[in-house]
């Protein structure tokens, strides 16, 4: 009896090394942090990756200069500590494997710290210095804000780029976070002064409110006291956070005339419901089901009309409270009007009564594909965060690819129904100011408020 | 009685225990990827990976640009039509046209399958040898997809030009120096009969390179093989599949002026030969440490002097490749201007500390730290299966010998000090060397 009892628990550990279960709880740190956390104990997994959100109010605010949000993640992530300079933190860094990120999205402040778990003690102090003391020197300020004019200069001659502005303009109106998305007057990087930064950093970078999710090759305490450890040098109390406002969505046809444009680029825009909704999954499913290969829109722009190479397909977030779902592409002037025609039609036609001929196998490649994907810790602490900004149960991290599986096809088109709008905004930007009948032409961005 | 129980038990328990190590042995002494032996491709991979439900399948033929003797950009051509001719009579095995690429040296196409249809996924990718019987109208409008392709991919590029001008003077004009999209007049005026000439030059199934990737058995793949029923495809003579490089000496040196550029941009790029390495392997890892060398601020890295002590530069890229066919090494360092600063002074930075770097040689320190971090990394990564399909396709692509994540790392051990600082010799080489200059309008 006793061997046979031997030879199962065997049999069960040799199972166990091949199919690991993962799962998510929410724990407290020493210090009173709530986080997220999943333990993975997985052959070859050894990093760890801790992420936070903070939540600003900087974009929102139109006295304040919606530059500074973007230079100061990049100082903080390019400066030195008291001890080290710049240059040192980067290799040793790159000694320990470990990675930093820091960026500023409309409603948050994202943080992601990635390391072998057995460099946590070197890693974690470092950044905590960071972001609880950035040196803000005057030399690194003047490269990073003239550094990041010149990139933004340098993309905003795209003409996809002049387009999506429009496509922003026409939803968000002139509005601070039109201002912060958009960076219509790029000066405004170059007027980014450290007293800005000192203000942002103290304002945003703070304890409460911060959203927290670790994954990885760690422990709840260990997990618990990186947490705190991150954390501790930053002030306490953090912004009041308004309501974000709703965009304006109303159908209209705006045409960017830009007589240098080497390409003539076509977008379309509508509201669909924000990720709290969770409707992730089928949200993806909807729009890449109509993106497709041999889809509805492949085969009204491409196959049929043979006049373009793709569109895309896709879904968005401005903000949390805007998230848009788009189609664009590139078409010659002369194919304009006829596209729009044709995708407008492909689209109400789909939204209406799809064919759900390739849905099943859609949604096992999708599913395969995610289950990959979320193995991966980075990928694993990312999607929890996000769950949690949604208040939807970091779970997800673990359910996700099986809720692919588990879209029927009623909810399918139900949600493509009621939730996919019935009307767009078409924008287009094109050389030709003649391209797109009935369009409303401007030459700018700002003159979006003159159209009706 | 009860010792005959025992002895059953006993047995049972040893059985158990044996199979149980047995099975554990099998999971961790999977190979990188298993060559399976058929002799009517030019080779079969399988890379096995039981943590995904579905398989992908890539056939790879070893042509692309480099071999085309036609319009420039006609390879791509005549991968579209290829793709468009399979699905014209199966459309159900075209799930998506991104489904293909095509470089210099190689055109691949690959589709998604499970176990039930593999069989048949892998029939239709081998019928992209059959001749292409496209609608003749249909095959000629593709051009105005590879122009809209050329409008979404190079149109705005500011620096493409700069790109194309560069390695079209370090290739002579020929093979690697080609442009592998084409410029849109040409695109327009693709021949379908050249296109189909090219097509039957490459695309044949003793010239064709199968990858499988997924959870399958190498068993269960061979008799999947051995029942497909292949296409008819007419034999032709296969183009020759290396590619030549130059080896006159050059340099040359040229400054193109943007309007729509907003800081300058410099490019050096240089053909050397090969630094005695070992074997090509052992080359190719040696040459990727150096390029995490010289990207790095240690004392042997360009970061430092134009990154961090003086603020010249931003955006520095640095690759080392290496080209089998007459083993040659290409170097090639970019980067912008940081502000306030001028192309020339990036240029004498760049050069001048490269070249103390070359002279000062590699310490012992930075070996170490730059091994144990390629070594670290590679610990890192999660997906070994995934690791070892994109390195055997892009070796296949590349015309070099495949290797999956264990050799690689195996290589990346084995790496010595000595390797390192025949890299450097040979980086001290005159070579063929272009240089680029891509400024502002009024700099």
């Amino acid at each position: 009896m006793r061997v046979l009892v031997a030879f199962l628990m065997i049999l069960t550990v040799a199972a166990c090394q091949k199919e690991a279960t993962r799962s998510v709880s929410i724990e407290t740190s020493p210090n009173g942090h709530a986080f997220a956390f999943m333990p993975i104990d997985e052959e070859g997994v050894t990093d760890v990756t801790i992420t936070i959100a903070w939540p600003h109010a900087w974009p929102y605010d139109g006295t304040r200069n919606p530059a500074v949000p973007y230079v100061g993640t990049q100082l903080i992530h390019s400066g030195g500590t008291e001890a080290l300079q710049s240059k040192e933190i980067g290799e040793l860094f790159q000694d320990k494997n470990a990675v930093a990120h820091l960026y500023a999205r409309a409603d948050h402040v994202i943080g992601e710290l990635s390391f072998p778990q057995n460099h946590q003690d070197i890693i974690i102090p470092i950044v905590a210095e960071l972001l609880a003391q950035p040196q803000f020197e005057p030399k690194w300020i003047d490269r990073i804000k003239r550094n990041t004019y010149q990139n933004q200069a340098q993309a905003s001659v795209q003409t996809a780029n002049k387009m999506w502005m429009v496509g922003r303009a026409m939803i968000l109106g002139d509005s601070p976070l039109y201002e912060f998305t958009s960076m219509p007057d790029l000066d405004r990087l170059l007027l980014t002064s450290r007293g800005h930064l000192t203000a942002w950093h103290q304002e945003t970078l703070v304890q409460e409110g911060a959203v927290i999710a670790v994954a990885g090759a760690i422990t709840a305490q260990r997990a618990g006291e990186a947490v705190d450890a991150l954390l501790a040098g930053l002030p306490v109390d953090g912004p009041e956070i308004a309501p974000r406002p709703k965009g304006n969505y109303a159908p209209r046809k705006i045409l960017l005339h830009v007589p240098q444009a080497k390409k003539t680029t076509l977008g379309f825009l509508g509201s669909v419901p924000s990720t709290d909704q969770n409707l992730g999954a089928v949200e993806l499913l909807i729009t890449d089901l109509f993106g497709m290969a041999d889809g509805p829109l492949f085969t009204a722009i491409r196959t049929d009309m043979r006049a373009s190479y793709g569109f895309q397909v896709g879904a968005t977030n401005i903000d949390r409270a805007n998230r848009v779902m788009f189609i664009n592409g590139e078409v010659e002037p002369k194919d304009l009007n006829e596209a729009v025609e044709r995708v407008l039609r492909a689209y109400d036609i789909y939204r209406r009564n799809p064919d759900l001929t390739g849905l099943e196998a859609l949604k096992v490649a999708t599913a395969d594909r995610v289950a990959k994907n979320v193995q991966y810790v980075d990928v694993a602490a990312r999607i929890m965060l996000e769950a949690m900004l949604d208040g939807v149960d970091p779970a997800l991290a673990v359910s996700l690819p099986q809720s692919f599986h588990d879209v029927t096809e009623d909810e399918f088109e139900s949600t493509l129904r009621t939730y996919f709008p019935q009307d767009l905004i078409i924008v287009a930007a094109s050389a030709d100011a003649t391209a797109l009948t009935g369009a409303c032409v401007i030459t700018k961005p700002q003159e979006v408020a003159n159209c009706p | 009685m009860t010792k005959r129980w025992v002895f059953i038990t006993i047995c049972v328990g040893v059985l158990g225990l044996g199979l149980s190590v047995f099975y554990l042995t099998l999971d961790t002494e999977q190979p990188d990827f298993i060559v399976i032996e058929d002799d009517r491709f030019a080779s079969v991979h399988l890379i096995p990976d039981d943590q995904t439900d579905l398989l992908r399948a890539t056939v790879l033929f070893p042509y692309g640009e480099a071999h085309n003797p036609f319009a420039e950009g006609l390879a791509h051509y005549v991968e579209h039509l290829a793709w468009l001719n399979m699905t014209q009579n199966d459309p159900s095995a075209g799930v998506s046209h991104s489904n293909a690429w095509t470089s210099h040296r190689a055109m691949a196409y690959w589709l998604q399958a499970d176990r039930n249809t593999l069989p048949a996924q892998l029939e239709n990718l081998l019928k992209l040898t059959e001749p292409i019987t496209l609608d003749r109208k249909f095959a000629l409008e593709e051009r105005l997809i590879l122009q809209r392709e050329y409008d979404y991919r190079y149109a705005e590029r500011v620096l493409a030009p700069v790109y194309e001008k560069l390695h079209r003077v370090l290739y002579e004009d020929q093979g690697l120096g080609r442009s592998v999209i084409g410029t849109k007049e040409e695109i327009g005026q693709f021949s379908l009969e050249q296109a189909r000439m090219f097509h039957q030059g490459t695309h044949q199934l003793s010239t064709a390179h199968l990858i499988i990737y997924g959870d399958i058995s190498a068993r269960k793949l061979r008799r999947i093989l051995s029942r497909l029923s292949m296409p008819s495809s007419p034999k032709v003579s296969a183009y020759p599949s290396g590619v030549s490089v130059p080896d006159a000496s050059l340099t040359h040196r040229e400054t193109q002026h943007f309007p729509r550029l907003k800081r300058a941009t410099y490019f050096y790029a240089q053909l050397l030969a090969e630094p005695l390495c070992d074997s090509e392997l052992s080359c190719r890892a040696a040459l990727r440490f150096v390029e995490n060398l010289l990207t790095s601020a240690l004392p042997e890295g360009l970061a430092g002097p134009l990154q961090y002590d003086a603020f010249i530069a931003q955006d520095i890229r640095i690759t080392l490749d290496y080209i089998p066919d007459n083993p040659t090494i290409v170097f090639q360092f970019s980067a912008a201007t940081d502000r306030g600063v001028g192309s020339h002074e990036l240029e004498q930075s760049f050069l001048q500390s490269l070249s103390k770097i070359l002279e000062r040689g590699v310490s012992q320190n930075s070996f170490d730290r730059i091994k144990a971090r390629a070594l670290g990394k590679l610990d890192l990564v999660q997906d070994r299966p995934s690791f070892t399909q994109e390195a055997v396709i892009d070796a296949l692509a590349n015309g070099r010998v495949p290797v999956g994540y264990t050799q690689w790392r195996q290589a990346v051990e084995a790496l010595e000090l000595a390797d390192i600082e025949k890299v450097f010799q040979t980086l001290n080489q005159e070579g063929r060397r272009v240089t680029m200059i891509a400024t502002p309008q009024d700099n």
